[in-house]
């Protein structure tokens, strides 16, 4: 691993110019075609699919030029931005990945954005949001992505490069370490001699121009110890910064620091020294050399080494505001606290700026307020080695206000009170618990968090809590309320179930038809995929789909279980209507007014459903069947003004008595409750539905739907059965108490056909009676009737005896409570 | 957290040092530099982790990116009770040895076991389309 950066050679080659005149993927196809493709037919070549983002791309290409020199602010809606800005990268990577190849700084060189060899842009005092790399998308305001040509500035870096790539100058990383290395045990003086500062040349814009300011090393370290103003001691992960007049030395311990510790002890000891894969932490916009060595944001550019040239600054003061915290981050690794401090042995203290956790290394107030740091920095400046103290200190200071605002702050704020003894600060400026010194603490600015927080909360924000998140709210709104008006709330909302998607999509089809656009995001490629409430991804339709092959013969086990899924289903789509019926009387907020249909029309579409053959029987023998009818309930009008079909309904459930009682057993039957809606809808029923209901208890000569059966005495077993089940059944023998009264009721206003039609099944009554066992076991009515009003009833037919409609009249006068069936009975007999 | 109560978010395990399980199975330990909205992952100084027995080796990595869609499940490791592991650590090169014996070992236990259903008449196929572990 240690040999190829992302499959680059990253050997020193000894190829320049003409290698540079290159076609631009030219050079990385020939090294790199057996390890790593790059540039694969798929994405870059003729093979490329013209997808659905590059159509994007070509057609915003023009009005994302356009609109970025326009609007500069941050957080613009970018998509176009992004996708435009990638088509062009899709060359720039190319090239810029073919000059990586071949300008190559000992070893690994990070491409943050596609322009190595790009654009100066140092030199030019452009505002952020004219840079060319500038993504108003990325929270740091540089992106990856940037639209340089790279032809142009081949010629632009050559005078620069080939000045830096002297081989002399350039040591290979193995060589750095070992320099480092050596440096760590043998005396300092010793050690500055031995060990390779690299030189950083200033930016050409600032400095004199590349070549005369490229001195050789030793030249460097001789004026230097000169000068005598080095450090004398410098400790680990320091890296120091001494003023030459022309040019700032850089001095990086870190390799070394990193080589002797392994890894500084977060591993075990087996890392090998960090490779030279290691990445140090740079921000967008800038390329590091581990030597050292930094490019700034424009590409490969040697002589911008960011903070450590301080006459930089202000001119790169607007690069560095969007920059910033990226440019600042990689400091403390590289840019230690001056040799002052060393000196004073306190370890590893705060260095100027140290990124910490927001990762800013100026005082990037958390607000966005950038411009504080600079004049400090400039004011210093001359200082040299003193530069950073004072600073430091500031910084320090101003960097704790800083953090306290963030949101990881609080999080450990609360974790170190949980964690006391393990967490002496909360991860101060890269300090783990165990006071380690993480120096890559802090890679994600307080900006760049700030941005992803956003994005998820945008995510949670909604219209409609009360549907979209209902539980939630529900809870959150009845925190604060007493004891009194939950238990009311509760007892009002104890029917609210949880919406879901597919209602909520229903109705959206027949208003406005809404277009759905899914959640573009800056830098994107291509769409995302995400599910929401109003687009979910493609869910897998709940249907009853058989599992054998199509030619084995169905048996009836497997066909009875179809039919039970399909009931299920069934079920489940009546209880979507239902709801629906209820949140129409529902008091929060929004649910009412989501609802779209008329009462009426849903719950005709549920009477459809039910009343459809044998369905109310399916219905009735599942708990939950049950549940939805006896919610239904109490929806249905009623008077007689009702959809006919309620008739029908009773009518079958009657029909069905038997077995749906028998469903129906155990402490949890849920049958008695429906008997008070069938009571109140009973009494207001005219006669001829009545006759109806009653003749569904009866053995059916046909489907008495719309003629009027004729009950007959009968000795049929069916009619029997439903009947004789009917009095061993609390809701059979509810129902048939009221059917009777209200037929009592009736009774003066029937004519003698009608009159006839009723004493027919009255004996039919009688007869089932006659064979039912003692009257004592049965279920008493939930509304039993008067004894006057039964005897009156039944002494009208005078051709029973009189045992058998006295029994009768003890079924159903009987009351609930035990000590009065015994007295009822008694009168009874009397 | 407070100020959404019933979320999480990623940006709290910033720069701690997390074991990351991944669709394939594989197990990386590395410091959490950065998240985004898709719950990539960028693990610093990342190990990978193998897992064989009660052994384990671990192979450097450096630095990973990790698509969130790959991720299953990750975790802060606990700086303490990470030195005082049940598990025995062995060499990179003993690990993958230990790995592969344990793939030709379950091959193995496979091709038997399709081996005796076919001489029941019965027809295995192994699950082939396993491109995640989980």
């Amino acid at each position: 691993m240690e040999d190829s950066f992302f499959g680059f050679n990253t050997s020193l080659p000894g190829l320049l110019d003409e290698e540079l005149h290159d076609e631009p993927g030219q050079g990385l196809d020939e090294e790199e075609e057996e390890e790593y493709d790059a540039l694969n037919d798929e994405t870059f070549g003729t093979d490329a699919v013209e997808g659905d983002w590059e159509e994007d791309h070509e057609k915003l290409a023009e009005i994302t030029e356009q609109s970025r020199a326009r609007c500069g602010s941050y957080g613009n809606d970018g998509a176009e931005r992004s996708d435009e800005a990638e088509h062009d990268t899709g060359l720039e990577l190319e090239a810029s990945l073919a000059q990586l190849v071949l300008e190559d700084y000992e070893d690994d060189v990070i491409v943050e954005n596609g322009t190595i060899g790009g654009k100066l842009q140092n030199h030019r005092q452009e505002s952020i949001t004219t840079a060319e790399n500038y993504s108003s998308s990325a929270p740091s305001g540089y992106s990856v992505w940037t639209p340089t040509k790279h032809e142009n500035h081949l010629q632009s870096t050559h005078p620069i490069t080939p000045s830096i790539l002297p081989g002399k100058n350039v040591v290979s990383v193995e060589e750095l370490e070992r320099g480092l290395l050596s440096q760590q045990h043998n005396q300092h003086s010793q050690a500055l001699k031995q060990q390779p500062p690299l030189i950083v040349p200033p930016p050409p814009g600032l400095g004199p121009p590349a070549p005369s300011s490229v001195l050789r090393l030793e030249d460097v370290e001789r004026d230097l110890t000169a000068n005598a103003s080095l450090p004398v001691h410098l400790s680990r992960g320091q890296t120091q910064i001494v003023q030459h007049p022309d040019m700032v030395l850089l001095r990086n311990t870190q390799n070394a620091a990193a080589v002797a510790s392994l890894g500084r002890g977060h591993f075990p000891g087996r890392l090998p020294p960090p490779p030279k894969a290691q990445v140090l932490p740079l921000g967008r916009g800038q390329v590091m050399l581990p030597g050292g060595r930094l490019v700034g944001p424009s590409g490969v550019h040697p002589g911008l080494p960011g903070i450590p040239d301080l006459r930089q600054l202000p001119q790169q003061n607007h690069r560095l505001m969007g920059s910033a915290p990226n440019l600042l981050r990689f400091i403390p690794p590289h840019l230690m606290v001056p040799p002052g401090q060393g000196q004073g042995g306190k370890g590893i203290p705060h260095p100027a700026g140290f990124p910490g956790d927001n990762g800013l290394l100026f005082p990037n107030h958390p607000l966005g307020h950038f411009r504080p740091g600079i004049p400090h920095v400039d004011q210093h400046r001359p200082g040299g080695q003193g530069l950073y103290g004072p600073r430091q200190d500031r910084q320090g200071a101003y960097f704790s206000n800083n953090r306290n605002g963030g949101p990881n702050t609080n999080y450990q704020h609360q974790n170190r009170g949980a964690h006391h003894h393990h967490y002496n600060h909360s991860n101060r400026g890269g300090y783990q618990s165990n006071q380690e010194y993480d120096e890559y603490a802090g890679l994600m600015t307080t900006r760049e968090k700030h941005w992803l927080l956003n994005i998820q909360i945008l995510q949670l924000n909604t219209d409609r809590p009360h549907i979209d998140d209902y539980y939630y709210t529900v809870f959150q709104s009845r925190q604060p309320k007493s004891e009194q008006d939950r238990e009311r709330d509760r007892k009002r909302d104890v029917h609210r179930e949880r919406r879901d998607s597919f209602r909520d999509r229903e109705p959206r089809q027949d208003s406005q038809p809404r277009v759905y656009t899914p959640a573009q995001f800056e830098n994107s490629l291509g769409k995302l995929q995400i599910g929401s409430v109003t687009a979910p991804r493609k869910i897998i339709d709940m249907d009853v789909v058989s599992t054998e092959g199509l030619d084995t013969v169905p048996t009836s086990n497997q066909r009875d279980t179809k039919r039970a899924k399909q009931v299920l289903l069934e079920i489940e789509r009546l209880y979507l209507l239902l709801l629906q019926i209820e949140d129409l009387s529902s008091t929060l907020p929004g649910v009412r007014e989501s609802v779209t249909e008329e009462k009426p029309v849903l719950i005709q579409r549920i009477m459809t459903s039910l009343i459809q053959e044998d369905r109310i029987i399916s219905v009735m023998s599942i708990r939950k069947g049950k549940m939805l009818i006896l919610r239904l309930l109490p929806h249905l009008p009623a008077t007689d003004n009702g959809p006919p079909q309620i008739l029908t309904l009773w009518s079958r459930l009657l029909r069905g008595l038997v077995t749906i009682g028998r469903r129906d057993q155990g402490s949890d039957a849920v049958l008695p409750r429906f008997h008070p809606y069938f009571h109140n809808w009973v009494t207001t029923l005219p006669f001829a539905p009545l006759l109806q209901l009653v003749c569904s208890m009866l053995p059916a000569q046909g489907e008495g739907n719309t003629s009027t059966p004729t009950p007959t005495r009968t000795t049929s077993p069916v009619g029997r059965n439903v009947l004789s089940y009917a009095f061993s059944n609390k809701f059979g023998v509810s129902a048939l108490a009221s059917m009777l009264s209200r037929a009592e009721a009736l009774f003066p206003t029937l004519d003698s056909s009608q009159q006839q039609d009723w004493k027919g099944f009255l004996s039919s009554l009688f007869e089932t009676a006659a064979h039912v066992a003692s009257p004592e076991s049965l279920p008493a009515p939930l509304e039993p009737l008067s004894t006057t009003l039964a005897s009156q009833h039944f002494e009208r037919h005078e051709c029973v005896h009189i045992e058998r409609y006295a029994l009768l009249e003890r079924i159903f006068t009987r009351r609930d409570s035990v000590a009065t069936a015994g007295d009822k009975s008694n009168e009874n007999l009397a | 957290m407070s100020a959404y109560p019933g979320t999480a978010t990623l940006l709290e395990e910033l720069d701690k040092k997390l074991m990351v399980l991944l669709r394939d199975g594989r197990t990386l330990i590395g410091y959490l530099r950065s998240v985004d909205q898709f719950a990539n992952l960028v693990l610093h100084n990342t190990i990978e982790r193998i897992h064989v027995g009660k052994e384990y080796g671990d192979i450097p990595r450096g630095v990973f990116i990790v698509r969130g869609e790959n991720v299953v499940l990750l975790g802060e490791i606990d700086k303490d009770k990470e030195n005082d592991l049940p598990l025995k650590k062995v060499s990179v090169d003993d690990i993958l040895d230990a790995q592969r014996r344990e793939q030709e070992a379950k091959q193995e236990q496979e091709r038997l076991l399709a081996k005796a259903l076919k001489e029941r008449g019965l027809h295995y196929i192994p699950d082939l389309s396993h491109d995640d572990m989980f």
